[in-house]
């Protein structure tokens, strides 16, 4: 194996396994814009939120690290129902001109707002949560610590798990069908704006969920959400906006991307990457790799 | 109020305005240049977002694009800051322009992700590129006069504030701002009706990037510094701050946005560490309750703003 | 248009205001009271980050230790007969917000000098409105030689320059008998100037570096280890700072580089000595070799010792050399004013280059030779080693220099 690509494939590796905590967070992206038709724009911040919680939960508190991972997951359900109730109403009030201008302007000073919120709470010094295990595995092309690949061992589960809850109940099912027509759901008896929250709260857990299993990894800070964030962007638009599996995909083509560009561009554009697949991207196809505004 | 009083009032307002360094003191000089800074950059936003209607997160972008563009050419090359300036203006138009052709075939969402897309590229590589922008050390520039009296820099960035807005107050009050309108409100129809939507985009968005770069590269020779935390999104978040306080898609409203957010940020200081998430509060819920911004606010939601529709249709 | 009423109504709102500002009246004087000083109080201005782009983390411990000073001098009578008083503003560590701080200090509060900063690119922006105004402003923890080699005659500086740490480092990689060092250092005037400078001391040494720049605010340092772990080094120079500094030590020992048997982990950041190190990085920065000008077993004189005790009962935690430099810079400032009996700009900056004073790190003076020594106070620095796992900065071993060293350099397992 030359030398060249043996660095490709533990780049590549090394990417892949980060990028699908990266797809989690997409996948949470996604719900929200299927069901709202809005883009979160402080879905970082929600990261960030979950990094804390694992945080206070699993150092704090003492809860097992793996558990911490639920209870991020809860808190952040919790703030992101509470945040759609008081800020996002006015979207279906019908009283806005411009309601998705509205959620763009709304969600990106609810980022800069949450992301200050924090620094006199949890202080400006970074954090971490308890690690997932110690050491390190062998992966043949590269060493990843266990913790990096448990965490992406679980973001795999979350991600099956929250398809087939789409796919078999209740609550997925009417997810789904306010995505692929909002009237229509409504027509058939579902209670449109009760489902508003409901994906919301599930859509910020996602990013809870990645912040909390990357915390151990990359620590926690108040601006730590603004990198994961782009990815997610960069995942969402690559994969198709409202497709779950393009999510998934999404993820994977950017960990490619990334280890193709930091070979043979530099490592330091790396984070930019994903924007220029972006653009890229949306030039030669509009509607996103995927292409079909589908919810599916 | 009757007319007399207010023709009084706005007087007394223009002279104090004009006479300000005379009685406020070196320091409130200085944050009256930042004030006519935010006036223009946040002013050229407004027309680009509150009358045309094109979302877009990258206005801070072109003003540091501004600044680097005319503190290299005032450095490297040895010429004028004035021509740095206007150099900078033009190359800010020109990129401003490109970044137009790419939205061209965006809309909503994927339109504004594209922008701020292209901002956060923008200031990594400002970050990146150390051997020109020295990175996020910031680049030191030239002073536009010597010595350091603020009074000379309020004076001219009055002016140029002044004949930003005259501009501005011309577009919109012509043939081209009831077509920019008209985009605004229906893109479908607008072309419909024989608008060439593409020129008249590209044309909004090149003169608000350029606007923005000139005010960008007044700046940098006003502070001599230019960095790349001027281009980022806690950067834009303080022009969206002052637009929607103010009032997005007024004339008046984002000027007093401007002035206002710039001032109270001043006194918001002492609060320290608590005084951003205060600031970032107060922008919560002026976007909650008050989208029209205090314009809207104080006359009743007559006005029709960019996202408050007038109270009789609503 | 009803509307322009509420405006007319806003304008003249933000008017007054603006004027009560302007016309502020100077702060009254304290009521005297016995054994108090008295008269209007002599402004000392403080700068330094206590928000991003920044380390709030240095700032904080830097405007800590100030305070302790000042409060000390007010205890003590005051300065020239006057209370003092210390004025900190936030520079966030950034070029723009740094000169605007500054012209707060001067042009808002009348400090009559200022000290601090931490980050040389804040504090070369900021060195240029000191120079403008012609007041004095001592460099509390920026390394930059630029800030040196400038020679403004205002300026002063405590910590070391880039040029002394780097050659320190060189003699240390030498010393130990290192033989293939690689640098990874940030894409900042403190990480360039050290690649610069580190790799012209090796090229003289004939010894074979490699060297990396990279991008202090990504997460993942990953593709940057793996290019540095291409080159097999035995020595691993990490000069980067903040978050970043934590990050590199932990993926650097998940990825099997270093601290290992195989190549040792040097670290040129104060950030090695906060409390954060082992809650964020667990037990992988045991093995890790730090750079500070602090240390029980090596007290540098008798000043050292009260300070460190009464900053750890004041803010529970221990101070790490900045806070040292910090307490150091409020001191040399006192003693100038005193020297000069008077808060005048120019006979301050007369006296810094008279004054010679005992300091927490050793004895303080200016030297006003030209090159890279100019202005800046003698600096002693130490080498410690992490071995053991949680092992607080005081129970550290120092490794160099060699005739201060308490343990050879340890392999970790």
């Amino acid at each position: 194996m030359s030398a060249g690509l043996s660095m490709f494939l533990s780049y590549l590796v090394s990417g892949v396994i980060i990028g699908n905590i990266y797809g989690l967070m997409a996948l949470g992206l996604t719900i929200i814009l299927g069901v709202m038709k809005i883009v979160n724009f402080a879905h970082g911040e929600f990261y960030m939120l979950g990094g804390y919680a694992a945080y206070v939960s699993s150092i704090k508190l003492g809860i097992d690290p793996r558990l911490s991972i639920l209870v991020a997951m809860g808190v952040v359900f919790i703030i992101g129902v509470i945040v759609e109730r008081g800020l996002l109403t006015p979207l279906y009030a019908g009283k806005l001109d411009r309601p998705g201008d509205y959620a763009l302007l709304m969600t990106f000073a609810l980022s800069v707002f949450l992301m200050n919120v924090v620094i006199p709470i949890f202080g400006p010094y970074q954090k971490s949560s308890a690690p997932l295990a110690e050491g390190s595995v062998n992966l043949g092309v590269v060493m990843v610590g266990k913790t990096r690949l448990i965490a992406s061992l679980v973001s795999i589960l979350l991600m099956a798990i929250l398809l087939v809850a789409l796919k078999k109940t209740r609550l997925g099912i009417a997810l789904r069908a306010i995505a692929a027509d909002r009237d229509a759901a409504a027509v058939c008896g579902i209670d449109v704006n009760r489902m508003n929250p409901a994906a919301f709260g599930i859509g910020t857990a996602m990013a809870a969920a990645a912040g909390a299993l990357l915390a151990p990894s990359f620590l926690v800070y108040p601006a730590c959400g603004t990198i994961a964030a782009s990815k997610a962007n960069a995942i969402l638009v690559l994969g198709g906006m409202g497709s779950t599996k393009g999510a998934i995909v999404g993820a994977l083509l950017l960990g490619v991307f990334e280890a193709l560009g930091v070979l043979f561009l530099t490592p330091g554009y790396r984070d930019v990457y994903g924007f220029l697949v972006i653009v890229l991207v949306l030039l030669i196809k509009p509607t996103g790799l995927f292409g079909s505004q589908e919810f599916s | 109020m009757t007319k007399t009083t207010r023709t009084v009032l706005m007087l007394l307002l223009a002279a104090a305005v004009l006479t300000l360094p005379m009685w406020a003191g070196t320091y409130w000089t200085h944050i009256g240049v930042l004030c006519c800074y935010y006036v223009i950059v946040v002013s050229s936003w407004n027309l680009l977002v509150g009358y045309a209607g094109q979302m877009s997160f990258a206005q801070v972008s072109f003003s540091s694009l501004g600044g680097y563009v005319s503190t290299l050419t005032a450095t490297r090359l040895g010429l004028h800051p004035v021509i740095g300036m206007a150099f900078g203006a033009i190359v800010g138009a020109f990129v401003g322009y490109l970044l137009g052709i790419l939205c061209l075939r965006m809309r909503g969402v994927y339109h504004s992700l594209t922008t701020l897309a292209f901002a956060e590229a923008f200031r990594t590589m400002l970050n990146l590129e150390y051997k020109i922008t020295r990175g996020s050390l910031g680049l030191l520039g030239v002073q536009l006069f010597p010595g350091t009296s603020k009074t000379p820099y309020y004076y001219v960035g009055l002016l140029l504030a002044v004949l930003a807005l005259l501009l501005l107050y011309r577009i919109i009050r012509s043939p081209v701002g009831f077509t920019l309108r008209a985009i605004r409100e229906d893109q479908t129809a607008a072309s419909v009706a024989g608008v060439p939507l593409a020129r008249y985009k590209l044309f909004v968005f090149a003169l608000t990037a350029g606007m923005a770069a000139f005010a960008g590269g007044f700046l940098s020779h006003f502070l001599g510094v230019v960095t790349p935390d001027w281009a980022t999104q806690s950067a834009m978040s303080f022009i969206l701050a002052m637009a929607i306080m103010g009032g997005l898609g007024t004339f008046v409203g984002p000027i007093i946005g401007a002035v206002g957010v710039e001032v109270l940020v001043e006194y918001l200081r002492v609060l320290g560490r608590y005084y951003m998430s205060f600031f970032g509060l107060i922008v919560l819920l002026m976007l909650r309750f008050a989208p029209g911004g205090l314009l809207a606010l104080f006359s009743g939601f007559k006005l029709p703003t960019f996202l408050r529709r007038r109270a009789s249709q609503g | 248009m009803k509307c322009m009423r509420w405006i007319s109504v806003l304008l003249v709102m933000a008017l007054l205001s603006g004027v009560l500002a302007g016309c502020a009246p100077k702060a009254t004087p304290a009521p005297s009271t016995s054994g108090k000083p008295t008269g209007e109080p002599i402004k000392i201005g403080g700068i330094g980050p206590l928000s991003p782009p920044g380390t709030p983390a240095l700032g904080e411990e830097m405007m800590n230790a100030m305070k302790l000073r000042i409060d000390e001098i007010n205890a003590a009578g005051g300065l020239l007969g006057r209370p003092v008083e210390l004025v900190f503003e936030d520079s966030g560590g950034a070029p723009e917000k740094g000169t605007s701080a500054m012209e707060a200090l001067i042009n808002k509060h009348k400090v009559v000098a200022i000290t601090g900063e931490g980050h040389s690119s804040a504090f070369l922006a900021e060195m240029e409105v000191a120079k403008r105004n012609n007041i004095v402003l001592l460099d509390c923890e920026a390394w930059s030689d630029q800030i040196r080699l400038r020679h403004y005659e205002y300026v002063f500086a405590i910590p070391a320059g880039n040029t002394m740490f780097n050659q320190k480092i060189a003699d240390f990689v030498q010393g130990t008998g290192f033989k293939r060092p690689f640098i990874l250092a940030e894409d900042t005037d403190f990480g360039v100037e050290g690649i610069q400078l580190l790799g012209g001391v090796f090229k003289e040494m004939g010894i074979e570096f490699g060297s990396l720049l990279v991008d202090r605010t990504t997460k993942d340092f990953v593709p940057f280890l793996l290019q540095a772990k291409e080159f097999k080094p035995d020595i691993l120079v990490v000069n980067v700072t903040g978050i970043g500094s934590y990050l590199i030590v932990q993926q650097a020992k998940e990825l099997g580089i270093a601290p290992s048997a195989d190549c040792a982990y040097f670290s040129g950041v104060a950030d090695m000595g906060y409390p954060e190190l082992w809650e964020t990085t667990g037990s992988s920065a045991v093995g890790v070799v730090w750079e500070t000008a602090i240390h029980p077993k090596a007290e540098f004189t008798e000043l050292t010792t009260p300070f460190v005790e009464k900053y750890k009962a004041t803010y529970g935690r221990s101070p790490t050399y900045s806070g040292l430099q910090a307490y150091d810079c409020i001191l040399v400032l006192e003693a100038a004013i005193r020297l000069a009996g008077s808060t005048d700009s120019a006979a301050i900056r007369d006296a810094m280059e008279k004054i010679r004073i005992k300091g927490t790190r050793g004895e303080l003076y200016f030297p006003t030779e030209a090159g890279v020594l100019y202005h800046q106070a003698p600096v002693p620095l130490l080498f410690l080693q992490y071995t053991q796992d949680k092992q607080l900065p005081d129970k550290c071993e120092i490794v160099w220099p060699k005739d201060m060293q308490t343990k050879a350099y340890t392999k970790p397992q």
